[in-house]
Parts: structure tokens; sequence; C-alpha cells
């Protein structure tokens, strides 16, 4: 059982100060970060960053749905950045979907999160977000489309830390208890692999990174 | 000296408590606050619901409304659940369009009725393709102490529960929805899906249905929606301290028995509510 193909592109907008496009398959969400910057002073913690998130969606004007989605972002992103390193300042998040075809739950943490990476916030770990539909057969789909997730009997994202804790779990529908467990365990490990991905894309860009000043250096000396 | 160590320390002084099994008001962490339901205060409503969890209080109230079923849910009504927060619940609170709070709740509910079969849409149809019942839920928090999200649905169990709709008819001459006077139709909940928030304090200790201080002072919450026969409606989590996968299980248990006792108190509160109404019209 496997996540669709993942793929990442960071720095793609020039104004922010970080952003990143992640794509689970055909899911597609841009996240951008502005931040740490100035914050409202109505909005002011004394001794924490504040955190805003705005999700737009695709198409249609934001409601209830996409509210109760940006405090599960907001809550998330939370619980991993350094907030106390940045008091009275805020840090702006926003996510615009390109494209929803299931798991869009998952793919906004992750986009989150490496757009969090991209800015250079500072952080202590990253969450890593998947998606498992549970079918009315019983059958666990990890990564479900938006097909299989309109089918199932239940659709459970989870987002784990780096020690494979769960920050935040999200569920919908209704299934067994024996069900729920095995869910979660199947989510778990696949983490691991968008975990892993993670690395990957972050060395791919600071090997791009180091290539250009390599470039640079040869072309000064 | 207490008072005073509570004001200037109050995650020590929760602390204190909650290292030896109890909390402040007297709860050990499983245990939930009492809960109180009665139905059908609002006359004018075709379904209310006044629901207290110590001291949270949420009334639901529900008026069935006629619609046109949709394109390709032609034998579908509908459930449109709205939850806001009143200025007198909390000085948190102020006057004017929902706020975050009252949105996720909304939608919280909205997800338990849409995504879950606990309610049949189907059985809100009158005629498939041209008449439906629409049940516009509109609840109300009017004390605002915690676990909000446990006492919202209580009440839409209850007042959903407790419901009476009209018999209506598409009449033939006007293409009209027209209504007789008796009230028995009703409208059968093939679940009961109970939500219990959970804080997590210290990353270790589980306070089942923590009030407004508690919450406050708890690095994190999950709700745990289930029903009395052990199915799972939902296991929310946004963010904060880990949950320890391992203690799972038993939070599940206190979560089942707790929508047990909640079944078995509104059954029975809408079995004296009948038959009070039928000493009434008799």
């Amino acid at each position: 059982m496997s996540l669709r193909s993942l793929s990442c592109e960071q720095s793609l907008l020039a104004r922010c100060d970080g952003s990143a496009r992640f794509k689970h398959g055909e899911t597609s969400v841009v996240a951008a970060v502005y931040g740490p910057g100035d914050v409202k002073p109505n909005k002011e913690i004394i001794n924490k960053a504040t955190i805003e998130v705005t999700f737009k969606p695709k198409t249609g004007l934001p409601g209830c749905a996409e509210t109760a989605l940006e405090k599960i972002l907001q809550d998330t992103c939370e619980a991993v950045i350094l907030t106390s390193l940045h008091p009275r300042s805020s840090i702006s998040i926003i996510l615009q979907v390109e494209h929803d075809d299931g798991s869009l739950l998952p793919c906004c943490i992750n986009a989150c999160c490496v757009a969090l990476m991209d800015t250079g916030v500072p952080m202590r770990g990253f969450v890593c977000a998947v998606a498992c539909a549970v079918q009315q057969s019983g059958e666990e789909i990890i990564d479900p489309t938006l097909e299989q997730e309109q089918s199932a009997a239940a659709v459970l994202t989870f987002g784990f830390s780096n020690e494979s804790e769960i920050i935040t779990s999200h569920m919908i529908g209704q299934i067994a208890q024996e069900k729920f467990y095995s869910a979660l365990s199947f989510a778990s490990s696949a983490a691991k692999t968008v975990s892993d991905f993670y690395r990957s894309s972050a060395e791919k860009k600071l090997s791009k990174e180091l290539h250009v000043k390599e470039r640079v250096n040869e072309v000064k000396s | 000296m207490a008072e005073e160590f509570k004001r200037i320390q109050p995650t020590e002084y929760l602390r204190r408590f909650v290292s030896q099994g109890v909390r402040p008001d007297g709860r050990s962490l499983t245990e939930s606050r009492s809960i109180s339901v009665n139905v059908g205060s609002i006359t004018t409503a075709d379904g209310s619901a006044l629901v207290k969890v110590g001291n949270t209080t949420v009334i639901c109230g529900i008026k069935g409304e006629f619609a046109v079923p949709g394109g390709d849910k032609s034998n579908e009504g509908y459930i449109v659940p709205n939850f806001e927060l009143s200025p007198v619940s909390s000085p948190h609170v102020r006057p004017g369009p929902p706020s975050e709070e009252a949105q996720v709740i909304s939608h919280f509910l909205s997800d338990l009725i849409k995504k879950s079969s606990f309610v049949n849409v189907e059985d809100l149809c009158i005629e498939a393709g041209k008449l439906a019942w629409a049940l516009y839920c509109d609840l109300v928090c009017l004390d605002s102490d915690g676990s909000l999200t446990d006492a919202s649905v209580i009440a839409l169990l209850s007042a959903l529960s407790s419901m009476r709709l009209p018999r209506a008819q598409v009449n033939e001459d006007t293409g009209l929805g027209e209504v007789t006077d008796t009230r028995d139709v009703k409208l059968q909940l093939n679940d009961f899906p109970v939500a219990t928030t959970f804080g997590l304090f210290d990353g270790v200790y589980g306070l089942a249905d923590p009030s407004n201080e508690e919450e406050s002072l708890c690095g994190a919450s999950f709700i745990l929606t289930t029903s009395d026969n052990g199915l799972l409606f939902g296991c929310n989590k946004s963010g904060g301290a880990a949950l320890p996968s391992q203690d799972l299980p038993s939070y599940m248990t206190i979560a089942v028995n707790r929508a047990k006792a909640v079944k078995s108190l509104i059954d029975t509160v809408c079995r004296d509510s009948d038959s009070i109404n039928s000493i009434r019209s008799s």
C-alpha cells in the first residue's frame, strides 16, 4: 500500500518570504509564507508569534468548511514552529488549492511545512500528514483520490511528528474501533515516506544552492 | 491562600491536583460532568432541546421548512445545523458574525450529519423530486464552560429525537406542499454519536470533559465521537502536544461509556415528553 507520487517545488513565488507547491498525485496546493513580520495590535501575543492561516478554495467563497480547515492548519503549524523566538510578530500562511483530487488536508499540511522550511522559520520538527480512507468493504486505502474518498465509509487524516507521534487527527464517517487502529498504523508507516520525501527535497534544494554558489565563486576567481 | 496561588500560578495549581488523580472540582480525571436535558421547551419550534453539561449550556431549536430536493439527490431532504455563541456565554464573545470557534463547531455538526449515516436524509423526502423537509437546526450557546462540542452534539441529538413534524403531502391541484394538524412524524436515528472532549495536560494526563479553565491550561485537546455500540464517528485533534497513541483505547472506553449514558438519558427524556404530550392532547 503506497502513496501516489509526491512532488514539491520551493521558492516559486517572488514576493513572499517562502513558498512551496506540494502535490499528492493530481492534488496540488500552493502555500506562501510571509514572516516573521508585523502583527495587528489586537492579534499581538506578547511572548509568542501569531500564526495566521488563510485558505483559498479552488472555486467559490470561503465558508465554514474553509474556516475549520484554517483552524486545523493554524494549530498544526503552531505545534511545530518555535513561536517564542518571535514574540509580537506574525507568521502568515496563505494556501491556494490548484486542484483537489482527494487527500486535500494532508496535502495542505505538507505544503505548509515545506513552505515554512523554505522561509527559514525556526521549527522543532515537521508534521508529515497522510490520509487513509476505509471503504465500505473494510479495505484501507492510503492517500485516497477524490472518488475513493466520496465512496468511503470513513476518511481519516493524521499528522505525525518526527517521533511518529500524533500531532493532528481528523476523521469523517463511521467505522468500528479496530479499523481505526489499523488505519492509524498504515498511516504511520506511510508518513515515513513523506518524511523521507521532505529530506530528499531539502537536500535537492540545498545542493542546487551550493552548486550555484560554487559556480559564482568559480566565475569570480 | 489557595485562591491567591490559583491566580498567580494557575498551571501549577492544576498540576498539584491532577498529579494526585483528581481535579479542583472534585472529579477524577476520567469523570464527566453531570448532564441534564430538557426537550420541547420552545413551543414554536418543531423540535427543541436545552442541554446542560456542568455549567455549559446549549439550546437547540429545529424548524422544518419545505424545500425542493436538489438535482441528483431527488429523494433526500436537508438538515442544516448552525451554531453560534451568544455574548452572554462568555466575556470573550463579541456580538457579530459567528467567530472562528462557532464556525468550527457548525462545520463539525454538518460533517457529522452529512458524512456519517446516523440519520437518513431520505426519510425527510415527502415526494421525490418535488418536495422534501429542510430542517434548520439553530444551536445557541448560553454559557460557555468548556467542551462546547459535546453539549452541542447532545442538544442536536435530543432535539432531533424529540422533534415531531406534521404530516405533509403535495397538493395535486396547486402543486404546493400542505400540512395536516397532527404532529406524529418522527425522525428515526440509526445511531447516537456522542462527542467527548479530552484535554491533554502536561502531554500525559487526559482530562475527560474539561471545563473552560482546564481547557485553557491544557496543551492540547481532542474529541472522540462514539456511539453506544462502540462505533467510532470521529477522532479530531488540532495540533498542540502529541497524543500518546497507546492511551487511545482507554479514552475510547470512557467515550463509549459516556455515549451509553447519554443515549439512555435522551431515550428516557423523549419517552417522558411523549407521554406528557399524549396526556395533554387526550
